[in-house]
Formats: C-alpha cells, sequence, structure tokens
C-alpha cells in the first residue's frame, strides 16, 4: 500500500506536465494527419447535408456494436476491479465463446430459399447458455492456473502471464477450427462443417434474425405502393416460429432480391462482409451491398442505387429459377415452399393470423421501447431510411438485461457485497470472513460468462468468428473500459457504448481504416485530462 | 482450556523474524491486552490469530481447535472477529453494508437486524449515518463501524487493534467504556494497545511485547505498578 500511495503521488506530477506536453502534439497531429485519416470536413459536412438521416443510423448501429463492446469491457472492469490485473486473455475468451456460439448453432442450420444458411431465433437464445457457462468456466480456470499464484508477485508478472494465457488461447481458437475437417468423417458430424476448411479464414454465422427494417413494417414506406397488399399476403407465407419471425419483419420490396444478389456473391454469408475488414468489428450491417462501402459514401446514395441492383437481382434471379420474379407473381411460390418445407399441412389460416396479430403487437411495443429510448418517434418516421432491425433490438436489449442484473447482483446480493468489499480491501474482506478465493472466481465466472454472451451477441449481429478477433475486440473493450473509468461497472458500460458509437461514426464519416486510431486517440485525450477515465473515482478511494 | 491460546507462535515477514515464539492465552469472559511500543509484533500477533499471515512454527488453539492450517474465513466461522489496525472500513459502501458484511458467515437473518440494532444502541451516531459511505466518516465514527462491525459476526473472542489510535480522548473514553461493557455482557476480548494505562485499567490481564516476545505478565493491577511497565509505557519514573 506505502509503495502504491507514494507511486501515485509520483504519477501525478508527472502527468500535469505531460497534459501539456502531450497536448500540443496530439492536436498537430491530428490536423496534420487529420485529413487521410477521414477527417475531411468539407466532405463530412457534405454527407450529413445530403441525408441528415445517416446520424441517426450511425447511432444505431454504434449503440449496438456498443452494447457488445461494452458487454465484453464488464469483464475486463470487473477483474481489474478486484485484483487489479488487466486480464489480456479476457479478448480471448471471448473469441472463444463467439465459436462456442457458432458451434452452438451449428446443428440447427438450415438452409434458406435463398441459398443462405439460416438458424432458428430460439437456437441463438438457448446459445447463450452453452457459450456463457463454457466461457465462465474458461476464464474460471485462466484464473486458477496463470493468476492465482501470482496475485502477490508484482503486478508486471501477472500482466505478462495474462499476455500468455492469450496467445494461448488464441491458438485453441485456431486449433479448434480444425474439427471442421471431421464434418467428412460422418453424417452426424456434418454441423462441424460451419468450422470449414480453413483454420485461419473467418467463419460465418448462420442468419438468426434477418436485417428487415422494423420500420417499414410498422410504417410502411410511402415509395412501396404495394406494402398493403404485402401486408395481407404476408400471413400466409408464416408458418414455423422463425418462419413468422423472418418474414414478419419483412422483405420490403427492395431488400430480398438484394440479398439474393449477395446470397450469389457469397454463398455462405448472407451479410456479405466485405472479405478484406477486419474480423472483429464487421462493416455496419446497413450497408448491404459491399462495394458502397468505400469511405464516406453517403447512405443516401446506396440506398438510391438498390434498385437499379434489385433490377439486376430480378433479372438473375429469375435466369436462375430461384423463386424471386417480382413481388406480385413471386409470393405464391415462396407461400408454397414455406408451406411444404415447415408448416404442418392441418395447422389453421385462421391461428397463423391470430399468432401474426401477435407478433406484430410484440413488435410494435418492442419498437415502442426503442423509440424511446433511442430517438423520438417523429424523426424516425420522417427521416424513413434509417434501419432498425431485430438484431439491433435483440443485442441492445441483451445488453441491457445483462447489465441491470449485474449491477444489481452486485448492490444487492450477499456474493455482490462481497466482491465489492473484495475490490475495496482484501484483508478487510478476508476479516470479515470472505473467502476470497472464491469471490475471485466468481468474478472471473461472471466476467466469462458476460464474454461469452458478447460472443454470442457478435455472432447474430456481425456474424462472423475468426480467431484472432479477440485482440481487436479485447483492445476496443478495454479502451471503454479505461476511458469508462476502470474498476467501475457503470463506467464500463458508458465508455462502451461511447466507443462503439465513435466507431460507427468514424467507419461511417472518417475511414474504416482508421477507426481504431480515432478511437485510441480519443483515449489518449481522455486519459491526459482526465486520468481515472469518465466515472473513475472508486478506483480513487481504494488509494 | 483456555479459550485461545498460543504457544510459540514464529511469524516472519520475507525474512525478517517478527513474532519469536509468542505464548499466551485468553480465558473465557476476559478483556487480556497486549502492550508494547511500536514494532513490538503487536498486531502481527492479532493478524497471525486471523490466519491473515501464517506462522512458520508454533500452534494456536480456540478451544482446543487448531486454527494455524485453516484459512481466514474459517476462522472467522469458528468465532473469532477483529476490528483491524487502520480499521479497515469499506469506504464506498455505507455503514449499514458495512455491519452487514461484519455478519457475512452468519445466516439468521432475524439475529442479524436484531444484532444491527444492538450496535446502533451502543453507537448511536452510526445509526444518524446509516446510509452514509463508510469512507466519510470521522476517525472516531469509523472505530465505532470497526468495532460495530466486529460485534456483528457474534464472536467467541474480539480482537481490538489499538481502539484509541487518532481519537480525541473523550473518543476515547466512549470507546474504552464501551468495550468494558461488551465485555460485561458476556464479549472476549483480546485488546492490542499502544496507550498502556487505559489498556491495563480495563484489563483483567495483561501481556508486555518487546521485539517478538512475551517479556512480562501480570493482572491488569499488577502491570500497572510494575517499574518496568511504569518507565517504558506509562511515561513515570
Amino acid at each position: 500500500m506505502q509503495q502504491t500511495l507514494s507511486n501515485t503521488g509520483r504519477f501525478r506530477i508527472n502527468r500535469k506536465q505531460l497534459r501539456w506536453l502531450l497536448a500540443l502534439p496530439i492536436i498537430y497531429i491530428v490536423l496534420l494527419l487529420g485529413q487521410p485519416a477521414g477527417l475531411d470536413l468539407v466532405r463530412i459536412v457534405e454527407t450529413i447535408r445530403s441525408d441528415p438521416s445517416i446520424i441517426l443510423q450511425q447511432l444505431i448501429i454504434g449503440l449496438s456494436n456498443g452494447a457488445i463492446i461494452a458487454i465484453i469491457a464488464l469483464g475486463y472492469t470487473l477483474v481489474y476491479g478486484i485484483i487489479e490485473l488487466v486480464n489480456f486473455a479476457h479478448g480471448d475468451v471471448f473469441m472463444l465463446g463467439t465459436f462456442i456460439s457458432l458451434l452452438a448453432l451449428a446443428p440447427f442450420i438450415y438452409l434458406t430459399p435463398e441459398g443462405g444458411q439460416a438458424a432458428p431465433w430460439w437456437a441463438a437464445l438457448l446459445g447463450f447458455i452453452p457459450a456463457m457457462a463454457i466461457c465462465a468456466l474458461i476464464n474460471v480456470a485462466i484464473e486458477r492456473v496463470a493468476y492465482r499464484r501470482l496475485r502477490n508477485a508484482p503486478r508486471i508478472v501477472a500482466l505478462i502471464s495474462a499476455i500468455g494465457m492469450s496467445f494461448i488461447l488464441q491458438n485453441i481458437g485456431l486449433q479448434l477450427a480444425s474439427f471442421g475437417k471431421l464434418a467428412t468423417v460422418s453424417p452426424q458430424l456434418q454441423w462441424l462443417s460451419v468450422l470449414g476448411t480453413n483454420n485461419a479464414a473467418p467463419k460465418s454465422f448462420p442468419t438468426v434474425l434477418t436485417n428487415d427494417n422494423l420500420l417499414d413494417l410498422l410504417f410502411p414506406p410511402q415509395a412501396a405502393t404495394t406494402a398493403e397488399g404485402e401486408a395481407e399476403a404476408e400471413p400466409d407465407v408464416q408458418a414455423t416460429m422463425n418462419a413468422i419471425i423472418e418474414a414478419t419483419l419483412a422483405a420490403s420490396v427492395e431488400e430480398s432480391p438484394a440479398e439474393s444478389v449477395l446470397a450469389e456473391e457469397t454463398p455462405a454469408e448472407e451479410e456479405a462482409m466485405p472479405p478484406g475488414t477486419e474480423e472483429a468489428t464487421p462493416e455496419p450491417m446497413l450497408e448491404a451491398t459491399p462495394e458502397v462501402t468505400t469511405e464516406g459514401e453517403a447512405m443516401a446514395e446506396a440506398v438510391e442505387e438498390q434498385p437499379a441492383e434489385v433490377e439486376g437481382a430480378i433479372e438473375e434471379a429469375q435466369a436462375e429459377a430461384t423463386m424471386l420474379t417480382e413481388e406480385a407473381t413471386e409470393e405464391p411460390t415462396p407461400i408454397e415452399e414455406a408451406g411444404d418445407e415447415t408448416m404442418p399441412a392441418d395447422e389453421s389460416e385462421q391461428a397463423e393470423e391470430d399468432a401474426m396479430a401477435d407478433l406484430i403487437a410484440t413488435v410494435q411495443a418492442e419498437q415502442a421501447v426503442m423509440e424511446e429510448e433511442l430517438v423520438p418517434a417523429e424523426d424516425v418516421v420522417a427521416a424513413g431510411r434509417i434501419r432498425i432491425t431485430l438484431k439491433d433490438v435483440l443485442v441492445i436489449s441483451v445488453a441491457v438485461i445483462l447489465m441491470v442484473a449485474l449491477r444489481w447482483f452486485v448492490q444487492n446480493t450477499r456474493l455482490g457485497k462481497a466482491m465489492r468489499a473484495t475490490a475495496q480491501n482484501r484483508d478487510a474482506a478476508r476479516i470479515m470472513g470472505i473467502d476470497i478465493d472464491r469471490i475471485i472466481a466468481l468474478t472471473f465466472a461472471i466476467g466469462g460468462a458476460l464474454a461469452g454472451a458478447a460472443g454470442m451477441m457478435t455472432g447474430i449481429y456481425n456474424g462472423t468468428a475468426v480467431f484472432t478477433m479477440g485482440f481487436t475486440a479485447g483492445l476496443r473493450a478495454f479502451t471503454a473500459a479505461v476511458l469508462g473509468g476502470i474498476g467501475n461497472i457503470t463506467g464500463a458500460a458508458l465508455g462502451g457504448i461511447l466507443i462503439g458509437i465513435l466507431a460507427a461514426f468514424s467507419d461511417q464519416f472518417f475511414s474504416v481504416r482508421w477507426t481504431n486510431a480515432w478511437v485510441f486517440l480519443i483515449l489518449v485525450v481522455v486519459l491526459i485530462f482526465r486520468p481515472t477515465g469518465l466515472l473513475g473515482q472508486e478506483v480513487g478511494e481504494k488509494a | 482450556m483456555p479459550l485461545l491460546e498460543l504457544k510459540d507462535v514464529h511469524t516472519y515477514y520475507g525474512n525478517i523474524h517478527a513474532l519469536k515464539g509468542v505464548s499466551f492465552s485468553v480465558e473465557e469472559g476476559e478483556i487480556v491486552t497486549l502492550i508494547g511500543s511500536n514494532g513490538a509484533g503487536k498486531t502481527t500477533t492479532l493478524r497471525t490469530i486471523q490466519g491473515l499471515l501464517k506462522p512458520r512454527q508454533g500452534s494456536i488453539k480456540l478451544r482446543g481447535e487448531e486454527l494455524t492450517r485453516l484459512a481466514s474465513h474459517e476462522i472467522v466461522a469458528r468465532g473469532v472477529s477483529q476490528s483491524p489496525e487502520g480499521r479497515l472500513i469499506f469506504p464506498a459502501m455505507t455503514v449499514l453494508e458495512n455491519l452487514e458484511l461484519g455478519a457475512y458467515q452468519r445466516k439468521d437473518r432475524e439475529n442479524i437486524k436484531k444484532d444491527i440494532e444492538y450496535v446502533f444502541s451502543l453507537f448511536p451516531r452510526l445509526k444518524e449515518r446509516m446510509y452514509q459511505r463508510g469512507g466519510t466518516l470521522s476517525g472516531g465514527e469509523q472505530q465505532m463501524l470497526a468495532i460495530g462491525r466486529a460485534l456483528m459476526a457474534r464472536p467467541r473472542v474480539m480482537l481490538l487493534d489499538e481502539p484509541s489510535m487518532g481519537l480525541a480522548p473523550i473518543l476515547v473514553d466512549q470507546i474504552f467504556e464501551i468495550i468494558k461493557t461488551l465485555n460485561q455482557q458476556g464479549t472476549t476480548i483480546l485488546l492490542v494497545e499502544q496507550n498502556a494505562r487505559l489498556a491495563l485499567r480495563i484489563a483483567n490481564r495483561g501481556y508486555v511485547l518487546e521485539t517478538g516476545e512475551v517479556v512480562l505478565t501480570g493482572s491488569g493491577a499488577e502491570l500497572l505498578n510494575n517499574p518496568a511497565v511504569k518507565a517504558a509505557y506509562l511515561g513515570e519514573h
């Protein structure tokens, strides 16, 4: 304790000088290098003027990605809070969580009529259980093997152990993929084919929820003259639960063909991530057409370009004799197909319509919640082009549930109080009769479970798993934790969402390649002027 | 059989031999005090009893049961609680939460509530500050909280480490009054103090510790009148 006190004392003096020394060159570098890094104010202003709704759209995307980052960041902050260790392996636990999520979904994968792979939504919800449980175990094991004995060693020793653990987990992730080769051995192992044959290649998730815009469903766009007809026709299409979900939130005229285009280009990935972009934070999902994601191109353009592509897609689709021809004529076909494949013949249409009505009601309710959270309803309607998908709703609500649950647990339960006590003063906690080994293990378990949940959320939202993803995601989440004030739960949540939004805006307005640079630049600036992070008071109290 | 018995306890900090064969005992219902100057090993003794430090040699027995191999939470479960040196209040938690943590090992919720009321009756100031964070309390209030928190475990023996440290004389008297009251109500107390006069006045027996060894023992009154003690610890000549 004595030592840490004198350390912080020395640091404080240095920081005061450093602030000025660091701030000046940073401002200089921003102005100098900002241009190539996408800080082109003229273009940015132009983009925003041509379609102001982009801001809202990126906010939604940022919120969703930020929610995932926040959930990972909680793991860093919890562990740091309790043993003052930056668990560098945490990002890789998240990576393994993504792989476990993929494997959990694998047995339920089926082919969509468009030729893509999909999995039912309930499989994803169930998949949270193994992902969270196994990641919790992994994290507890890491603590037991790599950190416990080093608890009283100098901090750098544990830190190096953590970095070593990170490499080990990364290689486990790489080797995990070789189980994909077993898929050919027997039909029972066919589901392992999701792991592919190339260990290092990104694996794509099946589509769990569609990219369809909930807003189109609730407020049919004026352009779509057939919206009403669709709405009537749709109930017939729906059959099983997943079919209901997917088609309800359905397929606006523009989208289905666009998806079929993508399905051709990259059969496995309905979302069609541009292959070159980095793994952990794939492109914002709204860019359904990878080519238009080149930096700075306005959403508006992307959307306006679609009709042309749609026509092209329709032609191609016809040529290939897929069912997509024109909205009016295509619908009977899917009805029959869906019916044949998934719907028991004796199910009455009335029941389906009831189910539909229920579903629409629930979706509307969810929508109402979202609107309250995100933006005033009028804005959404007026903007029209903003897209909020079920994925956004799911990811954000899961994150909110997890954060609220964690906060409740830490604030109100006996174990939660023991966790806080251990974080504040380990010796005092022991005097209270708290078994701190157990509490530390519990903390790692919770952090691991959150990483597992984030893995599934990423799978649903961004749709890829690759063995290096833990590094980037971990770095961003760690940044988020530091930004919010490491050791502080609310801070981690706030930091995660801020980083997510910042990254989304950087992807849109600056340059995808420079997003990480911008993220860390903001981190540096925040740390220079507020070294404990945005909400980082609690750490100060500890010393 | 003594309630708490130490026999030839040797404790080290790294290579520093802090306790060099400490032996003493505490009988049920007593107040026993360890006095000695800074660095004599008083706090080390209490930390060793509590299991925060492991002795290299010797035995610590609570009613005949060996404690040296147990983890500190197991020692707490057997009825040893402590108001530690520096109080170690949880600064970010409320007074109430601090007290609740004192009863961490107990499952009898109803009695815990009663005991919290009991602590509040001993220290009315704590009741006023019930929802205030521990870190915002004054030194005296923190000391009250530390003692109250130790009481919450319903200990067989309560270890008090320097309860008078850093407190105004009036507060010290108050605290010692309460220690006496607690003892009269049946709590066995092992009191470590630098303020030897005060400690010996309320103690049944005392032990004098010097550089990790017990050099003198006797009843409170005997030690108060012992010329060596007078010279070394009571500031009399």
